[in-house]
């Protein structure tokens, strides 16, 4: 007697841990993502090969960025929602492409992205969330971001500020100060600088 | 017995004289037939004319019955009784039920699930406020005294791209 034809059974194949924010497939224990196919056609215009990893999360962050700034929690207007509701909708997009979490920390004015969960591990993970945090914020506030990986392996972070500040934290971040240092020493330093600092 | 049954076994019998006086043309044809014992020529060549004239399968559409004796329509097979010869032999021109499917074409068998059943794991995005695994973001002040710290998700990202940016 012959066997009757059956289709894919897709059951399992995608665990989406919204919680966490990552995505497993079946049979396999690295962390999957879901990037649109514009991302990764734009990975072409990368200059090099080092640098198309950023490409990619930059792109990919502005996917996202533009996403929230059009969403549901900031309809209207998205730069007056609250932290909370622009995080509760980050979160959940940045869960259904298995990006993990991000939080925010303020020092003074000095601001902290913290992530959760991320994807990819170092050294190609600080470069993957300082490039995505920037497009996220970017595509979001409609003006260039700036953004700097100031975190070590198990604190991922990302400090957000301006390009002088980004500078000036990069030299601290060189001999070897933390997230924390980094943020509460640019707090002080620039008391009085720009706006309301 | 019945008389048709009688007058059947009469006629196989005669038929079966009439083989045997002429055995040594059968066995010209069926070599085996010449080294056989003469009770299994008679065996083998009754058994044969029975098989002759049994109804074909119903199933089996290309069967041809064989030609009715017009002495005794009791004994017409199923299949001869059933319609006319022409018919028999259109069917047997593709060796299956007239009425059947046709066979599965292959795409039926590699056609993959919709894509529907590809992403029903993931939850639609409008249902994101209702996850109740999502924690609730973390907003920490902390360091130097923030006079009137933003309230607004704009704010804040606007006066962090300020910091710093005099120098």
């Amino acid at each position: 007697m012959l066997n009757a034809p059956r289709g894919f059974d897709p059951g399992g194949f995608l665990t989406f841990d919204l919680a966490r924010g990552t995505i497993r497939t079946a049979g396999s224990d690295s962390p999957a993502l879901v990037v649109p196919a514009t991302v990764v056609a734009g990975l072409a215009t990368a200059p090099t090969s080092g640098e198309a990893l950023g490409v990619l999360a930059r792109a990919l962050g502005e996917s996202i960025g533009t996403a929230l700034r059009k969403g549901p929690a900031t309809s209207g207007d998205p730069l007056g929602a609250s932290p909370e509701a622009f995080l509760t909708h980050l979160n959940g997009l940045l869960a259904v492409h298995g990006l993990g979490r991000l939080s925010i920390e303020t020092f003074g004015d000095v601001l902290l992205v913290r992530a959760k969960e991320t994807p990819l591990g170092e050294p190609a993970g600080a470069t993957f969330l300082e490039s995505l945090a920037a497009g996220i914020l970017g595509a979001f506030l409609g003006e260039e971001v700036r953004c700097l990986s100031v975190g070590d392996a198990g604190k991922p972070a990302v400090l957000v500020a301006s390009a002088g500040a980004i500078d000036l934290a990069a030299g601290w971040k060189r001999t070897g100060a933390t997230a924390e240092e980094i943020a509460a020493r640019l707090c002080r330093e620039t008391r009085g600088d720009g706006g309301a600092a | 017995m019945t008389p048709q049954t009688a007058e059947r076994k009469r006629k196989l019998d005669a038929l079966l004289g009439r083989i045997r006086s002429n055995r040594e043309r059968i066995g010209a044809t069926w070599p085996a037939a010449a080294q056989a014992a003469p009770a299994d020529i008679d065996s083998a060549i009754t058994e044969k004319l029975y098989e002759f004239r049994r109804p074909a399968p119903a199933t089996i559409a290309g069967a041809v019955p064989a030609a009715p004796a017009p002495s005794q329509p009791a004994a017409r097979p199923a299949m001869d009784r059933a319609g006319p010869q022409k018919a028999a032999y259109e069917a047997a021109e593709v060796f299956r039920p007239a009425d059947s499917a046709p066979p599965p074409l292959p795409t039926t068998v590699v056609t993959p699930a919709p894509p529907a059943a590809v992403v029903r794991e993931a939850p639609p995005a409008s249902r994101f406020e209702g996850l109740p695994p999502l924690q609730a973001p973390v907003i920490r002040v902390a360091g130097a005294v923030v006079p009137e710290p933003p309230r607004t998700i704009g704010g804040i990202l606007r006066a962090a791209l300020r910091v710093g940016a005099s120098r």
